[in-house]
């Protein structure tokens, strides 16, 4: 949901990094989504283009890290990624504790064309 | 030129609510955002705790009286009028709400005839508050007047955990209807929660609702949060609810500033 959203928020930011820079438009942009915040990346990917057309965005590539929670294994003393209700760890079996991330939803770094290269 | 950013996506969001968060420092409001699904029961808790919230404050134990009709912002433009508190202390907790929908001013009605000053937010078919469109509602609710603030959030279990409004803290709810799978479904709305109610525990009985297993996802999802069950039409298991809230305002009271 809500990837009208972040796609704005996302060249929103770009573009205030791409001034701050006195560059005049982004080539690409990276942006890191935990899977907790219910985004799909396709949807965003289209939003992005949509949303993109005439700002300093427009026609750049999207990048999308997916990222996804991480659980402690007591006994491997190993982080290992899960998903919604599958918590066990793939090496012994044992359940994960100590949640972490998952819910990322960041621009990361963004690629951009100084005003005087072509 | 490759630049590194490392900046949140909703940031003109999260400005607001950074703004919204110093003013209620710097008022010594405590703000709690109450969040869960449509129809979970989150205003039937306000009602439940409301009068009780108010009922200490009362040094002679009268009730409050019924307010005016309250105030909403977006949606339809209507007069706005300031609600009055009566004559409180000023020690004690002094609530006031903003009630978050789609459409209709009803939730806003149910709180108003308590008594207590409320706004009601209207989306206009977004699903979930903003920091804007709280930043707006505060502008007429009575700030000086208030310690406590209750933003109940637009009944929904997915968009509103994604959006920051300035609150020192989450309140969740999970209803028995709703099913005990929600919180491996929707972890967002759990994970961060300061205090989890699950409500209409009088149906336990007609669903095939398993509060072991609830309480067991929601405790490994977030290992800190107070977990409660609470049946609003019987008034039970709100004790603790409010002592919990008593508690987070004096420790607001103490640092302010400190909290995270």
């Amino acid at each position: 949901m809500h990837e009208f959203s972040v796609a704005e928020g996302l060249i929103e930011t770009a573009a205030d990094e791409a001034r701050r820079a006195g560059a005049s438009r982004v080539r690409s942009l990276t942006c890191r989504v935990g899977v907790l915040r219910q985004i799909d990346p396709s949807l965003l990917q289209e939003a992005f283009r949509a949303a993109a057309d005439s700002t300093a965005c427009a026609g750049a590539a999207l990048v999308i890290e997916q990222t996804r929670m991480t659980v402690l294994c007591p006994q491997c003393d190993q982080r290992f990624n899960v998903d919604a209700d599958q918590w066990t760890c793939p090496a012994c079996a044992a359940e994960g504790v100590d949640p972490r991330g998952g819910d990322e939803l960041e621009l990361r770094t963004i690629d951009v064309e100084m005003s005087d290269e072509n | 030129m490759k630049i590194e950013v490392l900046r949140n996506v909703f940031q003109r969001n999260d400005h607001a609510a950074a703004e919204n968060r110093a003013l209620f420092d710097e008022r010594g409001i405590l703000c709690l955002n109450l969040l869960g699904g449509a129809g979970s029961g989150k205003t039937a808790v306000l009602e439940t705790i409301l009068p009780q919230l108010m009922l200490r404050q009362r040094k002679n134990g009268e009730p409050a009286s019924p307010s005016e009709p309250p105030t909403e912002v977006g949606g339809q433009t209507r007069t706005t009028r300031t609600l009055g508190l009566g004559e409180a202390p000023a020690l004690s907790l002094r609530p006031a709400v903003l009630e978050g929908d789609l459409a209709t001013t009803r939730d806003a009605q149910r709180i108003a005839a308590l008594g207590v000053p409320v706004v009601q937010l209207l989306t206009d078919g977004g699903c979930h508050l903003t920091a804007t469109l709280v930043q707006q509602g505060l502008t007429k609710l009575p700030l000086d007047a208030i310690d406590l603030l209750i933003i109940e959030n637009v009944g929904n279990p997915i968009c509103p955990a994604n959006f920051n409004l300035g609150e020192h803290h989450r309140i969740s709810v999970l209803s028995v209807a709703e099913g005990d799978d929600k919180p491996v479904k929707y972890p967002l709305l759990f994970k961060d929660a300061d205090t989890i109610l699950i409500t209409k525990c009088d149906l336990l009985p007609y669903t095939t609702f398993d509060l072991r297993r609830a309480v067991a996802d929601l405790t490994r999802l977030n290992p800190t949060a107070l977990i409660l069950q609470t049946t609003a039409r019987q008034r039970s298991g709100f004790d603790a609810l409010l002592a919990r809230i008593a508690t987070l305002h004096r420790d607001h009271a103490r640092a302010p500033a400190m909290l995270a």
